[in-house]
């Protein structure tokens, strides 16, 4: 999911900086196109990580999968849900995110911060219960957070749930909180994206 | 003031609207008028060239007519259209060729230029617009690893592979060597040839001149001349300049009759020769340096003979 976000707000910020953006401007391919295709790059990328990640954390690590607890079918639809709405979210907010860096170069100096610190607080790094209560409510602003939040209730046992602060996987607050980014990054991505380098006229 | 081109509609036999019509273009930045009212006028099947020098605003004048940017005032029609609202048929139709590229570096040539003939309804030929180019021998090589000449003609390739009607080339063949211009300048000619429409800017005399139908120059913003190369500046500007030496003195004239001037001297003469006699007609380059106010100040206009040395040696230098 941050995949989307900081794949996109990268390849999107070069791809204007050197040129191709502007290129692809003056061809009959339609904005649609190019978006779906960075969509479509996205959606690999994710799943093919997801797929390496769930790969070794089940072969090497013994980490029980869902489909093996009894819950399974419920918690691979959570999963599946999540990991959609999440990818997404990302995805989109990288396109408006895109537009913030000033040429190529600054790209990864711009957006890396931005995820770190978001793994940071959102409980990426650290188990989310122990970091600071104001942290937690900073972190609860950002879609990270929630993504993060509905994988654990994917992947951890049920009782784990007593270690969530709201005592509650809160999967109708996250679909909300995800839905919202969807919406606000779909916004500004529209409003904000640029063919051609800001100072390029 | 400016030269339109209104008067030239009943030299060129063409029918139907012509490929680009701008009236009165303005375009600023910040404070600096880049574009202070264009007219310009290309008919289907010419090659026109802008020139002018770095900074008279050519390529913001292309680029508004390529639909990149947005313009402040004046009427532009493209292929019949508003570039800035014009869609995606209409891109169809146009190809562009941006001056400066760095991108798309990691796929082969046959792979980028297949790749582009895909966004148009009826590309040409990928191979032979890698032909076409000349880079046959290149089709399996990365974009990075291309030579400067050989990324630009890639650029073509690509500016050309939709079968476009009108081309915009914005100085195609700067950084070439003389080889490569050549085969390029061919190139572009296939390209008339075949009835495409073609709109170059360049700061190359002898390209405009090898190229163009008709030459616009631009100065400051605004087309200073317009007209076939050969005819630029009018004939005032085209008065050829007969230079001897007198009394041991060089001495140049302006005249529109040089024929009857040399009579005459060699009627002063005392047996006949008139020592260090040359008549000179003024190339495209000082018709063209006259133009954008760049002329070099050594030039006599009538009867001087300031710098006569100096612009003597400038002459032999040119074919």
């Amino acid at each position: 999911m941050l995949t989307g976000f900081q794949s996109l707000a990268i390849s999107i910020a070069v791809e204007r900086d050197d040129g191709t953006l502007k290129r692809l401007r003056a061809t009959p391919l339609p904005a649609v196109a190019y978006f779906l295709g960075k969509v479509g790059l996205v959606l690999v990328t994710a799943v093919g990580q997801t797929v390496l990640l769930l790969a070794l954390a089940a072969l090497a690590f013994d980490v029980p999968m869902p489909w093996d607890m009894p819950d399974g079918a419920g918690r691979i639809a959570t999963f599946a849900w999540v990991f959609v709405l999440g990818c997404a979210t990302g995805a989109v907010c990288g396109v408006g995110f895109s537009s913030l860096p000033r040429s190529g170069r600054s790209v990864s100096a711009v957006v890396t911060p931005v995820v770190l610190v978001l793994q940071f607080i959102s409980g990426v790094f650290f188990a989310f219960f122990a970091l600071p209560s104001w942290m937690q409510t900073v972190a609860s602003l950002f879609p990270l957070k929630w993504m993060a939040q509905g994988m654990r209730s994917v992947f951890l046992p049920e009782q784990a749930v007593v270690l969530e602060p709201s005592g509650s996987w809160q999967h109708g607050a996250t679909a909300a909180v995800l839905v919202a980014w969807l919406v606000v990054g779909l916004v500004v991505g529209v409003r904000t994206f640029r063919w051609r380098r800001r100072d390029d006229g | 003031m400016r030269t339109t081109l209104d008067g030239m509609d009943t030299t060129r036999g063409e029918t139907g609207a012509p490929a680009v019509e701008v009236r009165g273009l303005r375009k600023r930045y910040g404070d600096r008028q880049a574009v202070a009212g264009v007219d310009l006028r290309v008919e289907r099947g010419e090659i026109v060239a802008l020139l002018g020098p770095n900074g008279a605003g050519k390529t913001t004048t292309v680029e508004i007519l390529e639909g990149f940017r947005s313009r402040d005032a004046g009427e532009v029609r493209v292929l019949g259209a508003d570039p800035q609202t014009a869609g995606r048929a209409w891109r169809d139709r146009i190809g562009v060729v941006l001056q400066d590229s760095r991108d798309l570096t990691e796929l082969t040539v046959a792979e980028v230029v297949a790749h582009f003939a895909g966004y148009y309804a009826d590309p040409r030929d990928p191979r032979e617009v890698i032909d076409a180019v000349g880079l046959g021998d290149k089709r399996g090589t990365r974009t990075r690893q291309l030579s400067g000449g050989q990324r630009r003609r890639l650029d073509v390739a690509l500016g050309i592979v939709g079968r476009p009607e009108l081309v915009f080339l914005d100085e195609p063949t700067t950084g070439f060597d003389p080889q490569a211009r050549r085969a390029f300048w061919e190139l572009v000619r296939t390209l008339r040839d075949d009835g495409t429409t073609i709109l170059l800017t360049t700061h190359y005399l002898d390209e405009a001149a090898q190229l163009a139908d008709r030459v616009a120059v631009l100065r400051d913003g605004a087309v200073v001349a317009l007209g076939p190369p050969e005819l630029l500046g009018g004939p005032d500007a085209r008065r050829p300049v007969v230079r001897w030496v007198e009394d041991g003195a060089p001495r140049a004239e302006t005249t529109s009759r040089p024929t009857a001037l040399v009579r005459e001297l060699a009627d002063r003469s005392p047996d006949g020769e008139v020592p260090g006699l040359e008549v000179v007609h003024p190339s495209l380059e000082d018709v063209y340096l006259e133009l954008i106010g760049a002329a070099p100040p050594a030039r006599p206009r009538t009867g001087a003979l300031a710098g006569a040395s100096a612009g003597t040696t400038d002459e032999e230098a040119r074919p």
